[in-house]
């Protein structure tokens, strides 16, 4: 059963194009800009599975398989292309390291005779690798994915399938010595295979909870597969990280696979976050899947141009009244006596906190003494003392009480070499981790090297952007850990609590 | 006479320049001669030969060069053809 969806977006541009027909009769219309398409939804025959996928697989969206070695990859891929050859949907099935045969093997060893598909048009399965046994290759960083993009077009064309399985991708850059060129050409493949009306799935070996790749920022979908080694029993667990347009599921479920299939259960365990993961600010906490988790290390990008403030407030207060323990990197935009005057202004009391230690200052600068002090200090105190102080301070607050910690990272960048910058953020990161808490680091990303931006971005969990454009202020959020993301949404200021709000 | 294979396709910005280069060498050797292929005119070669990156060469002696690469590199690598 096939069920053809016209895409929400697409009815509410053809609305307005035919609006700016009777509004605008003469004005130029650019064609190139209209592209609709049917969004075609394929059931994966595994229920729970569709259940986690909201609905099932979309044509048009990329879906990556992670898991680690042996975790059911391939299984799954086999199944979920038996699944639409169930409903005579036509599959490309793309091997880079096992022969055709041996995948029809697969097939039959779950009792699935794929011959009949095969002979009836509906499947193809082939192997795509660069190296073939016996093979000579002299290889150089100048090339593009041309060759493999075609193939697997004209297969695609030539039995107008719906679903292409890409297994595995990991395989398959294994085989370029220059890797990274292999896998930024690879996204010209997702581009193409995806605009041709068909949901490409590739299967990517690794371990799904530590390791993000490059992909994953590029798929629509994330379908995670973890073994874990408990009692001495392999616990298989399947969940969905990532979906476009569809809240993320932080569920995890179990699954087995068996020769009668791939079966998945549902969680009786609670989700993977039990903790009141609220920001303070509703819509964001939608946005962003359910808030944001403790163990996160946050970074807020800033353009220069827009105040902070209202933003770090609203959070700040949220967290006091939830009861966490607050901990503040003081420096010259964020202390004390600013933020006092600030939520003096927004009829915000915070004496109580203050009064019974809630909220922490530590100054690693000693911005309250001299200059020629703070150099002083500043050069018997070394990274491990203000990490320590960090922890310290975690640990003060007892093992109860969750705690966030906010810093202004503008004199880190400024003071510490570039060495030392990022050994202090990726410690700091790992303590906060390890303390369970939550970390907001404030950076203005003009005025960052680039280089360094990169690095912060990839020990950050969640990446948040605030700009200012046009005199309209704008937040993104370009990284989480739901992988949830969303495009700039306008912000306005208010002037009491919560301070913002993002427009809808 | 040496055959020489090489993949090209329209959308490589690499591909024109390591063609003049094999043709300028070829044109100096008449043992050796060249036969240019555009993938997506000839998918079924492309299938053949498994060509998944262009600029690819094929050498006489059966190796491949995948990727772009200047005329000093395919000189020494067609040497023994020269």
């Amino acid at each position: 059963m096939l069920y053809k969806l016209l895409n929400f977006f697409d009815f509410f541009r053809l609305f307005s194009f035919f609006l700016s027909l009777i509004l605008f009769p003469y004005q130029k219309i650019n064609k190139s800009k209209l592209t609709f398409y049917i969004i075609m939804l394929i059931k994966t025959g595994i229920n729970e599975l569709d259940q986690m996928i909201d609905g099932g697989l979309r044509t048009h969206y990329c879906y990556s398989i992670k898991g680690s070695a042996g975790a059911g990859k391939t299984v799954l891929s086999i199944f979920l292309a038996w699944g639409a050859l169930n409903q005579d949907i036509p599959v490309v099935f793309i091997s880079t390291e096992i022969e055709p045969d041996r995948i029809i093997h697969y097939f039959h060893s779950f009792g699935l005779p794929v011959e009949d598909y095969i002979d009836r048009g509906l499947l193809v399965i082939d192997k795509m690798s660069l190296k073939s046994s016996g093979e000579e290759i002299i290889q150089t960083n100048s090339f593009d994915l041309s060759g493999i993009i075609l193939r697997v077009t004209k297969k695609i064309e030539r039995i107008r399938a719906k679903l292409v399985i890409f297994d595995s991708l990991s395989a398959f850059i294994a085989d370029f010595e220059y890797k990274d060129t292999a896998r930024s050409k690879y996204i010209d493949f997702i581009k193409r295979i995806t605009s041709l009306d068909t949901s490409l799935i590739i299967t990517i070996e690794c371990d799904p909870i530590t390791s993000s790749s490059q992909i994953d920022y590029l798929v629509d979908g994330v379908i995670a597969l973890k073994t874990e080694l408990i009692n001495n029993q392999l616990i298989k667990k399947i969940s969905v990280p990532k979906l476009r347009e569809a809240k993320p599921l932080v569920y995890e479920n179990r699954y087995t696979i068996t020769q009668k299939g791939f079966r998945i259960f549902k969680s009786e365990s609670e989700p993977l976050f039990t903790v009141d993961r609220s920001t303070g600010i509703k819509v964001l906490d939608n946005l962003l899947g359910g808030g944001i988790a403790r163990g996160s290390v946050v970074l807020v990008e800033i353009n220069g141009e827009i105040n902070y403030f209202p933003f770090f407030l609203t959070l700040l207060y949220n967290y006091l009244t939830l009861n966490h323990g607050v901990i503040i990197h003081s420096n010259v935009q964020m202390n004390v006596n600013r933020i006092l005057e600030e939520f003096e202004r927004g009829q915000c009391d915070i004496s109580d906190y203050l009064r019974d230690g809630n909220i922490v200052f530590l100054d690693k600068y000693n911005r309250s003494v001299t200059a020629v002090e703070a150099k002083e200090i500043r050069d018997m105190i070394n990274l491990d003392d203000m990490l320590a102080i960090t922890v310290e301070m975690m640990q003060a607050f007892g093992s109860d009480t969750e705690v966030v910690v906010f810093g202004d990272l503008t004199d880190d960048v400024n003071i510490l070499n570039e060495r030392d910058f990022l050994k202090l953020f990726a410690l700091q990161s790992y303590n906060i981790k390890e303390h369970n808490a939550i970390s907001f680091s404030f950076i203005n990303y003009n005025a960052v090297d680039k280089k360094i931006l990169a690095r912060l971005r990839t020990t950050s969990d969640v990446i948040i952007r605030l700009s200012r454009e046009n005199y309209s202020n704008y937040i993104e959020c370009l990284k989480s850990t739901t992988g949830a993301t969303f495009l700039a949404k306008n912000i306005e200021f208010k002037k009491s609590y919560p301070m913002i709000e993002i427009v809808e | 006479m040496h055959k020489i294979l090489y993949f090209k396709s329209k959308t490589c910005n690499w591909c024109p320049f390591v063609e003049s280069i094999l043709k300028k060498i070829v044109s100096e050797k008449s043992t050796l001669e060249l036969e240019v292929i555009d993938i997506e005119e000839n998918y079924e070669i492309a299938e053949k030969y498994n060509i998944i990156a262009v600029p690819t060469i094929i050498l006489p002696n059966s190796t491949k060069i995948v990727g772009a690469t200047d005329e000093t590199f395919l000189r020494q690598q067609l040497s023994f053809f020269l």
